[in-house]
């Protein structure tokens, strides 16, 4: 996340970002959601729902499946699958409305 | 959007997400009788739930599973010959396939190797190309505290090795306990890893795999790194200095290698600080019960480990 964030402040004309030949060609491809933008939303998820984001974090971030995260967290897959739901449907139009 | 409100929204959402579409509206103009502000609310994150369809946050952000390597095997090869050495017997094996020790069947000289087999494809001119290329460098590493790489090439089916110095030892953290280092012994111990590390960081080598089994002490007591760079080579797929190396568990391993971000030295420096760690306090900076990659994987980029000092009191 801090990398992320060096990176869009370099953007905006921050520190110089230095990325070598080797690397530029091939930074992690893992997703094209805007991840700062996402960690945003996410606090402000937490603060209405702490259970939700922290589905949001194991499912997105950790990569863990409804079964595991349902396990970490100590609930049943079905209550997972719920918050998920409904907090990806939440966090769609925050995306939304913050890159517009 | 306050605690209790959304509350009420999304148990109304999930009902009607979860209602089939010609009975949505009923549902909803039940529901929100009375509450035009609860009913806009829903549909717009209805209209979201069905914008962001299958695709939206669905693929992980890195994908912690990858970092499990599979565990199929190849076929023993114990008395065959590869390239002009003639194979011994199995040292071990794992993630990254197997390890024979070896000796020079052509009798030009009778010093035993470790011929490391690696379990990648490596099918295409340019990613041979750069196998070959990177083994050059990691043989240009001379140092008295790295196992040096001697030789490689690729084996009749296609299967890349690597031919490096034999090392019998035992594991760092092992070997300060068998032999009940004190905390000066330890760190001289460890200052010769961190000389080692430095010189290969000084060639721009890069380990990527530093943890106790990857560092023997000899009878004579002598550190050496194995492996110098070797995650590199083996998993060329995952391209330049963005690869993500695939341990058995990540215990020793970087944030930025969890996040699959750009390695640099300081990758090195975070998993000999892990190292030193567990040197000094014997124990791991991450909580006992943390097993599992993706448990490693939170407590790596979120956890503050406790401090060495406090580790040490906690008998």
């Amino acid at each position: 996340m801090d990398h992320a964030r060096t990176h869009r402040a370099s953007k905006r004309g921050g520190d110089v970002y230095k990325v070598s030949l080797d690397e530029a060609g091939d930074q992690p491809q893992a997703t094209d959601v805007d991840i700062v933008a996402l960690d945003d939303a996410l606090k402000n998820l937490a603060e209405m729902d702490s259970q939700q984001s922290k589905v949001v974090e194991l499912k997105f971030f950790a990569g863990l499946s409804i079964e595991d995260t349902a396990e970490v967290l100590g609930i049943s897959a079905s209550t997972v699958k719920r918050d998920w739901i409904t907090a990806r449907a939440w966090l769609y139009r925050e995306l939304d409305r913050s890159s517009t | 959007m306050k605690t209790e409100r959304w509350q009420q929204v999304r148990a109304v959402l999930d009902e009607a997400i979860s209602t089939r579409a010609a009975g949505r509206a009923a549902y909803l103009n039940k529901k929100c009788a009375g509450d035009a502000e609860l009913r806009s609310e829903v549909d717009s994150l209805l209209r979201s739930h069905e914008q962001a369809g299958d695709e939206f946050l669905n693929s992980p952000a890195v994908d912690i599973t990858s970092l499990v390597p599979d565990t199929d095997k190849m076929p023993r090869r114990i008395g065959r010959r590869i390239g002009v050495y003639q194979i011994e017997d199995e040292i071990g094996h794992g993630g990254m396939g197997e390890v024979y020790r070896a000796v020079r069947a052509d009798g030009q000289y009778d010093k035993q190797v470790a011929i490391k087999l690696v379990r990648v494809g490596l099918d295409t001119p340019y990613l041979v190309e750069r196998f070959r290329h990177e083994r050059q460098i990691l043989a240009s590493l001379d140092h008295p505290n790295i196992a040096r790489l001697h030789d490689g090439g690729t084996t009749e089916e296609g299967i890349p090795y690597l031919v490096m110095e034999l090392i019998e030892g035992t594991p760092i953290d092992q070997y300060c306990e068998q032999h009940n280092l004190d905390i000066t012994e330890r760190l001289q111990l460890f200052t010769q890893v961190c000389a080692a590390v430095q010189y290969a960081h000084q060639r721009l080598v890069i380990h990527r795999d530093i943890k106790p089994s990857n560092i023997l002490v000899t009878e004579e007591g002598v550190p050496k790194l194995l492996d110098f760079g070797v995650a590199k080579i083996v998993d060329p797929l995952g391209g330049a200095e963005t690869t993500m190396i695939r341990p058995m568990t990540p215990e020793y391993a970087s944030p930025e290698q969890i996040r699959g971000e750009p390695i640099t030295t300081a990758t090195d420096v975070y998993s000999l600080g892990v190292v030193l760690y567990k040197l000094l306090t014997g124990k791991s900076p991450y909580p006992e019960t943390t097993r599992t990659p993706h448990e490693f994987a939170r407590f790596i980029c979120e956890a503050e480990p406790t401090k060495p000092s406090t580790a040490v009191l906690r008998a």
